[in-house]
């Protein structure tokens, strides 16, 4: 893509840029700087309102993320130093930045454009497991249950736990044998699901780079899949990492760069995630070149990224990017809640009409569950995403605050009893890859609840 | 205001100039040391770590506030006689992030948690082999070993620290405390660890319970702070 000739320059800044310990970075640079640009940008958080629709708040945003992007930059874990950039330099990368893509191949091939608060351009919609630990049995049906749904326009695999009986364990052979067993499952669950062409994020196993780059070749996953390559909080990177970026640069992948701001941590509160989470997508964009700049947050004692903070955080961040970049926004809904409650449906409802009238331009959906409870998500999860991101496109902001607040009001309450439900194998007939009658019955009542709460054509 | 209340607000404010002088001042002024830890330490810090769960402050707050409190400690401690020092002390943990894994964000929060209700920690980074937690348990006199992982396969390496102590010899002078994104209390069983937390708030409780169970490791089963609602 046109906008990675950086990536050279982005090594050489690795070995050149400032030195900083660790701990300074996190601690006192990135610290210092947010409470610092808070004030500065007048950025303040209101409990009351979860959609803001102050355009000159989200303005000041983005002025504040530039600014903390020119400051703090990315931090290299492997050279201690930080790869810096001029105001002029990210200016000049946020013009050549895709604001289209396409993603897939063939009739099941998905385009996606830059969007704005309010758009009624529809967003792209993943659906998966992602980070969801899956045993080998249960692993196609799992996926076939997202892949069989035609709200689902982007697949994003689950964990495989071993491979040929092996635990898959880091920086052994087993990790890329993994990533190529990914691959081959995948693509047999989109073959039976009839959409060969269908995007799928990958590795999700690969902790190091060579567990990404093995399966990224020739018959395992293709240039047109979305090639996940994250940042480590709060704004670092590694030589393992940048690795990624590199291999999927050369292939001509796509990237779904990937960043995550924690909720309480070395960025605060509200306010200051987010200038985490605007300044995440224009650092991504200029060390990653990504096709995808995805940020959410989490949230360290509840495990999700749904709480009203955050989710005011991430609107106004979005609103922020959206007004005055053409980059293209991902984001993962992290509901706590899992398959079979109906507080996974009130939270990644909540979260898909935030980011959808906030100009995101695809919702990625979920980590059920927190993504890390074994065999805890299904299709249902990742439908009700879709199935609400194609009802709240143009929708007004003022509308989407009324409907959210009543979502959270329904789910927030709930949030420390950490709900994590079912697993797959409970909500779903697995030999039909059909929701059980009462997880599909939850389903409904909740679409029925939302359309009474406004959420019309649902 | 009272030599106790002045050294608890200096900790609470994250003043570490302050703490030591206000600490050395109620030393001379005679206060029994223990009372000190207990009454201007332990106690407040208590109420901080609950404050950082409910999102009241937040980490940069708790890191400054837990070095003020180390401070006065590290004043009030040589003052206190060896039996009060058993009863007032937290324990040393010795905590990192597993070998393969760079993510260090949840394993730093809890280390300055632990901080900042009362324990000694040595943080060992990220990419910590299983030898080098080993060391640093039996070179630090370590109570508890705290290991973590965002990553399901660094997950094995788990089970290599616990083998390497029984073969050393030395599985029962440590706690084995894990916890992580993919790690669960049924992983925790199987490696034979003595505990599991979810988060920081569940370190802190774990710590504690382990270290006044009055048994020492390894433990049957691990103990499980953070249940999950089905």
């Amino acid at each position: 893509m046109k906008h990675r000739g950086r990536l050279l320059e982005v090594l050489r800044r690795a070995e050149t840029g400032p030195l900083i310990e660790e701990k300074d970075f996190e601690g006192t640079l990135i610290t210092s700087t947010v409470n610092h640009l808070i004030k500065e940008y007048g950025i303040q958080y209101d409990p009351e309102t979860l959609i803001p629709r102050d355009d000159d708040m989200a303005d000041r945003l983005y002025q504040a993320g530039l600014e903390f992007a020119v400051d703090v930059g990315l931090f290299c874990q492997d050279t201690n130093r930080r790869i810096t950039w001029s105001r002029q330099e990210y200016e000049d990368a946020l013009r050549s930045c895709p604001s289209k893509a396409v993603l897939g191949e063939g009739n099941d091939a998905v385009s996606l454009s830059a969007r704005v608060p309010e758009d009624p351009t529809p967003v792209v919609v993943s659906g998966g497991a992602v980070g969801v630990p899956v045993p080998d049995e249960l692993f196609q049906p799992l996926m076939l249950s997202y892949a069989q749904e035609p709200v689902i326009d982007l697949l994003e695999p689950a964990s495989i736990q071993s491979v040929y009986g092996m635990p898959i364990k880091a920086h052994s052979p087993l990790e890329i044998l993994g990533g190529w067993k990914e691959a081959e499952l995948v693509k047999q669950v989109l073959d039976r699901a009839g959409r060969p062409g269908m995007c799928t994020a990958c590795v999700t196993i690969s902790a190091t780079a060579v567990g990404q780059i093995s399966p990224a070749s020739y018959g395992a996953f293709r240039p047109s899949d979305w090639h996940h390559c994250s940042v480590v909080s709060e704004f670092k990177t590694n030589y393992e990492l940048l690795s990624k970026v590199a291999h999927t640069t050369r292939i001509g992948g796509n990237i779904e760069s990937y960043l995550n701001v924690i909720y309480g941590g070395y960025f605060g509160g509200p306010d200051g995630m987010a200038i985490g989470l605007t300044a995440g997508p224009i650092v991504l964009n200029q060390n990653y070149m990504g096709t995808t700049m995805s940020v959410s947050s989490a949230h360290p004692f509840l495990h999700c990224g749904t709480t009203s903070g955050q989710i005011w955080a991430q609107s106004l961040a979005f609103q922020a990017l959206s007004k005055n970049t053409d980059l293209l926004i991902a984001s993962m809904n992290k509901p706590a809640s899992g398959p079979g409650t109906k507080s996974i449906l009130y939270e990644n409802s909540a979260l898909t009409i935030a980011n959808v009238v906030s100009g995101l331009s695809v919702v990625e959906s979920s980590m059920s569950a927190s993504g890390v409870n074994e065999k805890h998500a299904s299709g249902l999860d990742s439908k009700i995403c879709g199935e609400v991101a194609r009802a709240a496109a143009g929708m007004d902001r003022e509308r989407a605050n009324e409907i959210v607040k009543k979502l959270a009001g329904l789910y927030e309450p709930t949030l420390k009893e950490k709900p994590i439900g079912k697993p797959f194998d409970e909500v779903y007939d697995v030999e039909r890859i059909r929701p059980t009658p009462e997880w599909q019955g939850m389903y409904d009542e909740v679409k029925n609840e939302l359309a009474h709460m406004g959420l019309v054509n649902i | 205001m009272s030599e106790i209340d002045r050294l608890r607000d200096a900790i609470v404010e994250g003043d570490e100039d302050q703490a030591a002088i206000a600490a050395n001042a109620a030393l001379e002024a005679g206060i029994d040391p223990a009372t000190l830890i207990k009454e201007a330490i332990n106690e407040p810090m208590d109420k901080v770590g609950k404050a950082f769960q409910d999102g009241d402050i937040f980490l940069p707050e708790l890191i400054i506030i837990g070095d003020a409190a180390r401070v006065a400690s590290d004043v009030i401690v040589p003052h206190i006689s060896l039996e009060d020092l058993d009863a007032s002390a937290g324990g040393k943990v010795v905590i990192g992030t597993i070998q393969g894994d760079m993510h260090d964000i949840g394993k730093n929060i809890v280390s300055a948690y632990l901080t900042a209700v009362g324990f000694k920690i040595k943080d060992l980074g990220t990419d910590v082999s299983p030898k080098e937690f080993v060391r640093a348990a039996i070179d630090e006199k370590a109570d508890v070993v705290a290991i973590s992982t965002l990553l399901s396969t660094t997950q094995p390496l788990f089970a290599n620290i616990v083998k390497t102590l029984e073969d050393a010899g030395q599985r029962d002078n440590f706690f084995i405390v894990v916890g992580g994104g993919p790690v669960t209390p049924e992983w925790a069983a199987d490696i034979g660890a003595d505990g599991y937390g979810r988060d920081a708030g569940d370190a802190a409780d774990l710590t504690k319970q382990l270290l006044s169970a009055g048994q020492k490791p390894p433990f049957d089963q691990p103990l499980v702070v953070g249940a999950l609602k089905q």
